[in-house]
């Protein structure tokens, strides 16, 4: 077998050109995908640890008909169990109480609707990084008597600046209207237009003086495990309001990295559909230059099996040789970008509209470099096959045309 | 003597209806071991289409090949090939070595295929290295070998895995007179010294001049066989 090896090896380098370019042709088909790969994880781990950390937080507990009835009075029930609940689990980090309320925002400029959302700055801070991300101003940390933060698109359809005045009208629970001014203490920018322009906060302090009452529509929880454990957790202790964590009160996202993992396979399967055909295709070729050869093979007693073994060799030095490379290559580009960002700035206007930063840190996990080593080295020896049988299937005489 | 070679009745024809052509008709003779026979004919003959019959390259359509009193029309494909590797040697005309081994390599190719040990076979191959003055060339490639060189190279790699008979297809018609002589006397002295069975298949004087028995083959039948 060793000299079967031997002979696929220099088999392999008889056309030097040729087969360099088939395992370059595998290697920047490897690097391509796994590119393309890191590019779709970056996005969707983008998305996800923005909506996490900066918007929803891992887990949102509301009233139970809250979604179908956002009346102002529709307040999350048990609230005192629920916070004893909350605070007595080890697997919560924090949690903040939140009011909720439609909304619309006046000023000179114009008018928006938006959602008020009301919260102990303090709290907020220790669940989410919005404090994190204000482009300008503080996040509620102010000594203005009605201070709102508001995000960077809104800011831009409402002419907002820091101390500008805007007018919030919303309803009560007896169904009279609320207006005040707030002044602008800050202006946060996490790269998504809908959020940044429908989401203001104030503190909850200011709305229960305006409303008179503690109305708590939402809370968010930060937990340090999986978070549809630590929901789950919390429904066995009090299931009276609708306790969910972020993957099940956004399936759209949970979709969608269920999406990512299947179009990851299939992305894999195309790519190394198209190798496989470049390698059949070479291997092809180079059987039938060497048909008189095989032909003297076979006539002097190389058997069927051993024949089919050199050329799947072959094909399988052609995938040792091109998968590392593109895997190093993959894998550089990725680690690189993981750091640096990749700069999609040019279509930074497009991206935002969907809630995604045009700087993308590219990643991938592990598992999917050893994944396509193995798909990659099983595809060499499936695109040996076909050339194989070809070989085998020679008569010896038509091959050497004569003994 | 003991028969090595054993052909009854055979027939073979190639094409269908007006164009049929019968390569062989009626062939029957014996080989015994230690015979230096040449198989000669015009282009044509049948002579080819017979060598590759006593090779077990090719299918009769009746008769028998008996090959080292084996009836080789028995045999499947595996079990023919593993036939050829442990009793048939073969001599192509364009030498035909592996371009990408060595001549040791090549050498000892049909023995690896055998299994033989690798002792064994560097202590064959290099005594028949030796024997046809290649020695300090076993690296070199076929393509950095002469035609003679060359055709000394697959006469050993037939040779080393100790067949029952040679056969060998037009050897010299690549060579000139010198490496001919060379290849000839290489070969006479192997059938004198190791009692090896050489069939050629040719046209060269030269081969036909130095064969113990002539075999004369036209349209498919034997016109002559003739001890020399």
């Amino acid at each position: 077998m060793n000299t079967l090896f031997i002979i696929a090896w220099r088999n392999c380098w008889r056309n030097r050109l040729r087969s360099l370019i088939v395992i370059s042709a595998i290697a920047l088909g490897i690097w391509s995908s796994i590119f393309i790969m890191g590019f779709s994880t970056g996005f969707v781990n983008q998305r996800v640890d923005k909506m996490v950390q900066l918007e929803v937080g891992d887990i949102q507990i509301h009233s139970k008909t809250f979604d179908f009835d956002n009346d102002i009075s529709n307040t999350i029930l048990n609230k005192e169990t629920l916070i004893t609940t909350l605070k007595n689990n080890k697997n919560i980090v924090n949690y903040s109480e939140r009011f909720i309320s439609e909304a619309s925002a006046v000023t000179a400029h114009g008018q928006n609707g938006i959602k008020i959302i009301g919260v102990n700055p303090k709290n907020e801070s220790a669940v989410l990084n919005l404090a994190n991300r204000m482009s300008e101003g503080t996040f509620l940390d102010s000594k203005l008597a009605y201070p709102i933060v508001v995000g960077k698109k809104l800011a831009e359809e409402l002419h907002l600046k820091l101390n500008s005045k805007v007018q919030l009208n919303f309803t009560k629970t007896d169904a009279t209207q609320i207006s005040k001014n707030f002044k602008v203490c800050g202006i946060y920018a996490i790269g998504n237009d809908m959020f940044e322009g429908y989401t203001v906060f104030v503190p909850l302090s200011k709305i229960e003086k305006l409303t008179g009452k503690h109305l708590i529509h939402e809370i968010i929880v930060k937990t340090n495990i999986e978070s549809q454990f630590v929901a789950e957790e919390i429904i066995a202790k009090d299931a009276s309001n609708l306790i969910e964590s972020w993957n099940i009160r956004y399936p759209e996202i949970a979709y969608m990295i269920e999406m990512m993992d299947s179009s990851m396979f299939i992305l894999m399967s195309i790519i190394v559909f198209a190798l496989l055909f470049g390698i059949i295709n070479t291997l092809t070729m180079s059987i039938l230059e060497r048909k008189r050869e095989i032909g003297v093979l076979l006539a002097i007693g190389m058997n069927k099996h051993r024949i089919r073994g050199m050329i799947v060799s072959e094909s399988i030095i052609y995938g040792i040789i091109a998968t590392p490379i593109g895997v190093l290559l993959g894998y550089l580009t990725i680690s690189y970008y993981g750091v640096y960002g990749f700069d999609l700035t040019a279509f930074s206007k497009g991206m935002k509209a969907f809630g995604y930063d045009p700087i993308l840190y590219l990643a991938l996990e592990t598992k999917y470099y050893f994944m396509y080593t193995a798909y990659i080295l099983f595809a060499t020896i499936i695109g040996g096959l076909y050339p194989s049988r070809l070989a085998t299937k020679l008569n010896p005489i038509d091959a050497i045309r004569a003994i | 003597m003991k028969t090595v070679i054993q052909t009854i009745e055979l027939h073979k024809t190639f094409g269908k209806g007006a164009i049929k052509v019968h390569a062989l008709n009626d062939v029957s003779l014996t080989i015994s071991e230690g015979e230096f026979t040449a198989i000669v004919g015009p282009s044509g003959s049948g002579k080819t289409t017979l060598l590759n019959m006593i090779g077990g390259l090719d299918e009769v359509d009746s008769g028998k090949v008996i090959l080292n009193n084996q009836n080789i029309s028995l045999l499947n494909k595996t079990a023919m090939t593993s036939f050829r590797q442990k009793n048939i040697g073969f001599v192509f005309q364009a030498y035909n070595l592996i371009p990408v081994l060595s001549a040791y390599e090549n050498a000892e190719f049909v023995m690896l295929l055998q299994g033989v040990s690798k002792n064994e076979r560097k202590e064959r191959v290099y005594k028949l290295l030796k024997d046809v003055g290649l020695e300090g060339k076993e690296n070199n490639k076929p393509g950095e070998l002469s035609g003679g060189q060359q055709q000394r190279v697959a006469v050993i790699r037939a040779l080393a895995a100790k067949p029952a008979y040679i056969l060998a297809d037009e050897p010299t018609a690549n060579l000139d007179s010198k490496s001919t002589t060379e290849l000839l006397d290489l070969m006479y002295k192997l059938n004198q010294e190791e009692n090896m069975t050489f069939v050629f298949a040719t046209h060269d004087q030269r081969v036909i001049d130095r064969a113990k028995r002539i075999i004369y083959i036209d349209d498919g039948k034997i016109i002559k066989d003739e001890i020399q």
